[in-house]
C-alpha cells in the first residue's frame, strides 16, 4: 500500500510591521479601527520606527524587525531549514539615487567616481538580502521578489510553496519600502498622487498616497492545524497583458488570480468572509477590482470588502504583507475594520466597501494585490477550527 | 521533495549586438529599455516553443520567471539624467525603471497571462530563477515555466565598473529556458533533463564572460555545445553545479 505523505500546512506563527501608522501591527490595527489617517500634509506617509535613523537606509529597521520575531519565537536563524524571502521594489534606492543624480548631472570627478562604486554595490536588490542574511547568520534558501506592488503577496505565496515542498521547515517573509525620488516623482508624472488622504472606491477618488513600511511574517510548516491558528491556504497569480501601468479595466486578470487562490485553498467563493482589496484609490485600480468582485460573486451578493490604504497609504511592494497583518488582526479579534476615506458610492463601480467596522467571526479571508507590469497576486488565509 | 525529472524544452540567448540591431529596426521597441530588448530578442528565439505551450496548456499553467540583478538600469540612468536636467520625471522612464518592467513588457509581447515572478538575487539571479521555476513545477503550481534572465551594462558606467573587478570582462546579455516536468507538450519533446545543486565553496574562481544573471545564458550555450556540466561560483562563494542529461 502506498503511504501518502501528510499534508503540510503553512502556518503564520508571528508577524510584525512598522508603518506611518506606528511602530507595530497593534498601532496599525488600532488606527484602522479608529479610521485615523497617518498621511502627512504632503500626501505621503513616513515610517515610524525607532531603528530608522538614517534616512533612506532600510537595513537597520528591517534587521530589528526580523530579530524581534526570531527572539519571540526562540528560533535560531543559522538553522538551514529557515528560508527567507525579501519583497521590495526600491531596496536601497533612496540611498544611491542622489549619488547617481549628482554624477549624471555633473562632470565626473574622483569623488563621484568613488560614489559610483557605492551606487553599484547597492543598486541590485539582492544586496539588501545579502546584508540581512549576513547580519542574522541566516543560512537557508533565499529569494528576492520584485513584482512591483504585488511583491510581498507573491513572496508569501512562494513561502507557502516552499513549506508545502518541505524545501524549508520555517520561512521568514520580509519586506521594506522607503520613499525615494524615483517613486515620488515617477508616480507624480502619472498624476496618480493624491495630496490629501486617499479615498478608496469613492466617487471622488483622485489617487494614491505613497508611504513606507518594514515588516516580517514568520511561517512554519505543520502537519496539523490548531484552533484559531492562521494558515496560508491558497495562492493565485496572473498577469494582465493590458498596459504597463494600468490594469485591465474589466478586471479579468485580477479576477482569475482571486479565483486561483480560492480554488487552490479547496474553497468555494461563498466561503470567503472578507476581501481585503488592493484598493489604492486610483481610478483604474478600484474599477478593475470592482469588476472582478462582480465577476466572481455578483453586484448584490458579495462578501464585505475593504481597503485600509486611507490609514497607512500605499506601501508598494510591502502592501501585501502589511495588509495581511491587518487581516490576521481582524481574524484574531473577530472584527472587520472599515474603509477609511470612503464616503460616496460610485455608480460606475456598482459595489461599495464596508465603511463602518463590524463584529463577525472571520474564518476565510482573501488578500488581493495588483502591480505595475500587470502583476496580480492573491492569497487566502484560513483560520483553524 | 519531488524527485521526478525536470526537462528543458528550449533554450535561447541574446547579446548586445543582436539587441542593438533589433532596437534600430523594430519601431515597436522604441520605448523599451535595452534590457527589455535583450529579453525580447531572447524569447523571440524560442517563440515557436512558447506558442506551443500556449496552444497546449491553460494560460494559468504557464509561469514566467524573469530575473535581473540590476533591472532596467539603462532606464533608471535615463530617468535620472532627464530629471537632473529638466527637474521633471518622464512617465515611461519611471515605469521602465522598476525591476518588474522587463517581466511586464515581455508578458505583453508574448501574451503570457499566467503567474509571473520577477527575481533579483545579485550574482545568483540566474540560478535563483531556475531554482524557483523548479519549485513552481514541483509544487504543481505550474506545468511549464518560461525563464528569462537579462542584465545590461550601461555604456557610461562601463569603464568605472570594470575598474572595480579584476580577472574578467564585464558583459551584458540574456538567456532563456523553458522547463517542464511533462514528458511531451504537444509536438514538443524535451532536449535534456536538468538538475541543480549548491554548496559553499572555499574560493571564487575567475569567470568570463560575466554579468550577474549569466547562468541561464551559460546553460543555453552548454546545450548548443551538447555539454553536460556547468559549475559557477558566485562572489559570495555559493558554488552551483548544473547537470544536464540529454535524452
Amino acid at each position: 500500500m502506498i503511504k501518502s505523505s501528510p499534508v503540510t500546512y503553512a502556518v503564520v506563527k508571528d508577524f510584525e510591521v512598522s508603518s506611518c501608522a506606528g511602530e507595530n501591527a497593534e498601532a496599525l490595527w488600532k488606527s484602522c479601527l479608529e479610521k485615523q489617517t497617518h498621511i502627512g500634509e504632503d500626501g505621503f506617509g513616513n515610517l515610524i520606527n525607532k531603528h530608522y535613523q538614517k534616512k533612506g537606509d532600510p537595513k537597520s529597521p528591517l534587521i530589528h524587525c526580523i530579530q524581534n520575531i526570531l527572539n519571540n519565537q526562540g528560533v535560531k536563524p543559522e538553522d538551514s531549514s529557515i528560508g527567507v524571502i525579501l519583497a521590495t521594489t526600491t531596496g536601497y534606492t533612496a540611498t544611491w539615487e542622489h549619488l547617481l543624480l549628482d554624477y549624471l548631472g555633473d562632470d565626473e570627478t574622483t569623488e563621484t567616481s568613488f560614489n559610483l562604486k557605492e551606487v553599484f554595490s547597492k543598486e541590485p536588490l539582492g544586496y539588501l538580502l545579502e546584508e540581512v542574511k549576513e547580519a542574522l547568520s541566516i543560512k537557508g534558501p533565499s529569494a528576492v521578489i520584485s513584482t512591483a506592488c504585488s511583491a510581498s503577496t507573491h513572496s508569501i505565496g512562494l513561502a507557502q510553496q516552499w513549506i508545502k515542498l518541505k524545501k524549508v521547515q520555517k520561512c521568514l517573509v520580509i519586506t521594506v519600502e522607503l520613499l525615494c525620488l524615483l517613486t515620488k516623482e515617477g508616480f507624480n508624472s502619472f498624476n496618480l498622487l493624491d495630496k490629501t488622504s486617499c479615498k478608496p472606491f469613492d466617487k471622488s477618488r483622485t489617487g494614491i498616497n505613497l508611504s513606507e513600511a518594514v515588516g516580517c511574517i514568520y511561517i512554519e510548516g505543520q502537519e496539523s492545524i490548531k484552533e484559531n491558528e492562521i494558515q496560508i491556504a491558497g495562492f493565485g497569480a496572473t498577469t494582465d497583458i493590458h498596459q504597463m501601468t494600468t490594469p485591465d479595466p474589466e478586471g479579468k486578470g485580477t479576477a482569475l488570480s482571486m479565483q486561483m487562490a480560492i480554488s487552490s485553498a479547496n474553497l468555494e467563493s461563498q466561503d470567503i468572509d472578507l476581501i481585503h482589496t488592493h484598493g489604492t484609490a486610483s481610478y483604474f485600480n478600484d474599477l478593475a477590482e470592482s469588476m472582478a468582485i462582480k465577476t466572481i460573486w455578483s453586484k448584490e451578493n458579495h462578501p464585505p470588502f475593504i481597503s485600509t490604504k486611507g490609514v497607512h497609504g500605499h506601501t508598494l511592494g510591502s502592501s501585501g504583507l502589511l495588509e495581511s497583518c491587518i487581516l490576521f488582526k481582524a481574524m484574531e479579534n473577530g472584527i472587520i475594520p472599515p474603509t477609511t476615506g470612503f464616503n460616496d458610492f460610485d455608480e460606475e463601480l456598482g459595489v461599495k466597501p464596508l465603511s463602518t467596522s463590524i463584529e463577525k467571526d472571520i474564518n476565510c479571508v482573501l488578500k488581493n494585490t495588483l502591480g505595475f507590469g500587470g502583476a496580480n497576486a492573491s492569497l487566502v488565509f484560513k483560520k483553524g477550527s | 521533495m519531488n524527485n521526478e525529472p525536470i526537462y528543458i524544452y528550449a533554450a535561447g540567448v541574446s547579446n548586445s549586438e543582436r539587441a542593438l540591431k533589433l532596437k534600430s529596426s523594430d519601431r515597436s521597441l522604441r520605448k523599451a529599455s535595452f534590457e527589455m530588448i535583450l529579453g525580447y530578442d531572447c524569447l523571440k528565439s524560442i517563440s515557436s516553443e512558447i506558442n506551443t505551450l500556449k496552444e497546449e496548456l491553460k494560460p494559468t499553467e504557464i509561469s514566467f520567471v524573469c530575473g535581473s540583478s540590476h533591472g532596467s538600469l539603462y532606464a533608471t540612468k535615463d530617468f535620472l539624467s532627464g530629471f537632473a536636467k529638466i527637474k521633471r520625471a518622464r512617465p515611461f522612464l519611471f515605469q521602465n525603471s522598476l525591476h518588474n518592467s522587463i517581466t511586464g513588457f515581455l508578458c505583453q509581447k508574448f501574451e503570457l497571462k499566467g503567474p509571473s515572478l520577477t527575481l533579483s538575487l545579485g550574482e545568483q539571479t540566474g540560478e535563483n530563477c531556475i531554482d524557483t521555476a523548479m519549485d513552481l513545477l514541483n509544487s504543481s503550481f505550474a506545468r511549464a515555466c518560461v525563464l528569462l534572465a537579462a542584465d545590461g551594462l550601461v555604456e557610461e558606467f562601463k569603464e568605472t565598473l570594470q575598474s572595480y573587478v579584476k580577472g574578467f570582462d564585464l558583459k551584458e546579455g540574456a538567456g532563456a529556458l523553458i522547463l517542464s516536468k511533462e514528458e511531451s507538450i504537444g509536438n514538443l519533446s524535451p532536449i535534456c533533463s536538468i538538475s541543480l545543486s549548491s554548496i559553499q565553496a572555499e574560493e571564487v574562481k575567475t569567470r568570463s564572460p560575466y554579468y550577474d544573471s549569466d547562468c541561464i545564458e551559460s546553460i543555453a550555450h552548454l546545450i548548443e555545445e551538447k555539454k553536460n556540466t556547468l559549475v559557477r561560483t558566485a562572489p559570495n562563494k555559493t558554488k552551483t553545479t548544473v547537470n544536464l542529461t540529454y535524452l
